[in-house]
């Protein structure tokens, strides 16, 4: 791909090429998802079960491997992406570093779309009603968003438009445990709600990869627009960019990346926050390279969070969710506090 | 290229802005679009870069229908500096400039190519110097010759410019002046929203005076800013003088008569 605003090979601040940053990113990936799938609770042989695996040997080694780890790892790998690339281009539309699916709301709206799938247990009957059900949700609060912050609205607005969209989805969440019939399915939506990658099947690989390789390709398409936003809509769209395709573009893959990943993994925060910030200086702070990086290092960092809770001698395991939140806050402290110097 | 703007209306919501306005634009000249606060400055300029339709009316770029040329065309023959100069972005000078060439990414130029035209936008904006610099650190006149040097990139044959002396000091005010004059004598078109009547009428080949929802004249300065039309237009008297055979005007005090 050539790049869409000629620079300089030796122009980079820091002197890294984007094919290097790509390359590495991506070995990050591998290595981690390596160590993901090294990482659990029975000991396990990995090449002795990869070998199973290949001679078609249905041992218990090659089962745990397809049937635990491997989803687990690639599922950790997908939620990653989708939450880095979102909040790279959620960052891009709004041109706001605050901007990320679980502080505007996106997340908790895809998670309240979910627990109203199971709610109803639509999923019992249509598998796929779960992950369209946090679809639906992250499309509603994203536009919600962008109708109250939207035309570079000030970080307040936008803050506070989050709080509105997280609270609202929060109270309907919080109804459907309400008025839940049994202690049971409370238990069940609450473990959910909390974000983790334990024992989810490849069936959920199948049900969520093609929504968010469909929102992943709205978002890195739409990667030279988001470099012309630097300089506000008139000069975007003075730059020959379709603002309005451009928005449909980014609610449709926002929504359908966010949506899928929630529904699967319930809310895991702050990596769409935590990833593209310091992912940023490394592509010269343009916004449209920052989105495959920022899915790449969002996979690395899920893949390695997820790996670490599991080495972690802690019982019951903690969930990921929980883990990424008690490390993402205090990097929000630092951001806001940062921000409120520079404005 | 020549911009023809014919019978346009525009407003905001139920108010309008502009009504039954004219406006044609050649390459080679400096226009000024000139006019008291909220009389449509800014809307017109965005009407003519095509960046909202007018509620009346129709802008011909050299015949055509923005439709016609189409969104991408348009944008490498207009390019447009913003009012304010926003930069939401840290950016490195030089990559900003470089947003400029959007537009051509897939013209299929070669990479070397690309950054002579980046680099002749910042040499013609006087940035050149500052190049491996962050739009962090630099003041408020580098920032507007930067954006300048970014509109530039585009090689438009029209540059159209909002307000881009409001925030500068009287040195930096000159210089922008100078290059926006240098760009038309080059044989762009350069359209520019301006509140300096001074620099206006110095620097500007023809003036379009919008007053009362439309355009109250349009010509050459010295048939556009007469005392009686600055009176009509902004409610001022001026005070005249000439310097090296250029006549000039300042605005001197509120008209006492403000009938018009």
């Amino acid at each position: 791909m050539t790049d869409a605003v000629p620079t300089r090979p030796a122009g980079g601040r820091i002197a890294i090429s984007h094919a290097t940053l790509v390359a590495g990113l991506s070995a990050l990936v591998v290595v981690f998802f390596a160590l993901s799938l090294a990482a659990g609770y029975a000991p396990l042989d990995l090449p002795q079960a990869a070998s199973d695996v290949l001679h078609g040997r249905a041992t218990l080694a090659s089962l745990v491997l397809m049937e635990l780890r491997l989803p687990r790892a690639i599922l950790g790998a997908l939620v990653g992406f989708s939450l880095g690339v979102t909040g790279a281009a959620m960052q891009g539309l709004l041109r706001n570093p605050l901007a990320e699916p679980g502080i505007t709301g996106v997340s908790g709206a895809a998670a309240l779309g979910a627990v109203i799938v199971f709610y109803f247990g639509l999923a019992g009957i249509v598998p796929i009603a779960l992950p369209l059900g946090g679809v639906a949700g992250a499309i509603v609060a994203t536009i919600t968003l962008y109708g109250l912050a939207g035309q570079g609205a000030s970080t307040t607005t936008l803050i506070l438009a989050g709080v509105a969209v997280n609270s609202f989805s929060g109270a309907l969440t919080s109804l459907a445990l309400n008025l839940s019939p049994n202690p049971y399915a409370v238990t069940e939506i609450v473990f959910w709600l909390l974000g983790s990658l334990a024992d989810r099947s490849m069936h959920y690989v199948w049900l969520v990869l093609p929504l968010m390789l469909a929102g992943w390709t709205l978002l890195v398409l739409s990667a030279p627009a988001l470099d012309g936003l630097t300089l506000g809509e008139d000069t975007a769209q003075s730059l020959g960019f379709n603002l309005r395709r451009l928005r449909l573009m980014l609610i449709a893959g926002t929504a359908l990346s966010v949506g899928s990943a929630v529904a699967v993994t319930g809310a895991v925060a702050f990596i769409g926050l935590v990833v593209p910030h310091l992912l940023r200086p490394l592509v010269a702070h343009r916004p449209g390279r920052l989105l495959l990086v920022s899915g790449l290092g969002g996979a690395a960092l899920l893949l390695l969070a997820d790996t670490l809770i599991r080495w972690l001698p802690v019982r019951p395991e903690l969930k990921l969710g929980v883990v990424t939140a008690i490390i993402g806050a205090p990097f929000l402290f630092s951001l806001i506090y940062r921000l409120r110097r520079t404005t | 290229m020549r911009i023809e703007a014919k019978g346009i209306a525009a407003g905001y919501g139920s108010t309008p802005v502009l009504r039954n306005v004219d406006v044609i634009a050649d390459a080679g000249q400096v226009i000024g679009l000139i006019g008291a606060n909220g009389s449509g400055k800014t809307t017109l300029l965005r009407i003519l870069a095509n960046l909202r339709e007018p509620d009346e009316g129709a802008v011909r770029y050299s015949g055509q229908t923005a439709a016609e040329i189409g969104a991408r065309a348009l944008a490498r023959r207009i390019s447009y500096l913003a009012q304010g100069g926003d930069v939401h972005w840290p950016m490195q000078v030089e990559t900003l400039v470089a947003l400029g060439r959007l537009p051509h990414r897939d013209d299929g130029h070669s990479l070397a190519h690309e950054c002579a035209i980046v680099e002749r936008a910042m040499m013609a904006a006087d940035v050149l110097h500052l190049r491996d610099r962050t739009m962090s650190q630099i003041s408020g006149g580098e920032r507007m010759r930067i954006l300048l040097a970014r509109a530039l990139a585009v090689e438009g044959e029209f540059l159209l410019a909002d307000e881009p002396i409001a925030a500068l000091d009287p040195l930096h005010q000159l210089q922008v002046m100078e290059m926006l004059h240098e760009t038309a004598r080059q044989g762009r078109g350069v359209i520019v929203v301006l509140h300096d009547l001074a620099l206006a009428s110095r620097f500007c080949d023809r003036l379009v005076l919008l007053a009362e929802g439309g355009v109250l004249v349009q010509g050459s300065p010295q048939e556009v800013l007469t005392d009686d039309n600055v009176k009509r237009a902004y409610g001022v008297d001026v005070v005249r003088g000439e310097r090296d055979g250029v006549p000039y005007l300042v605005p001197w005090a509120p008209s006492r008569d403000n009938a018009g």
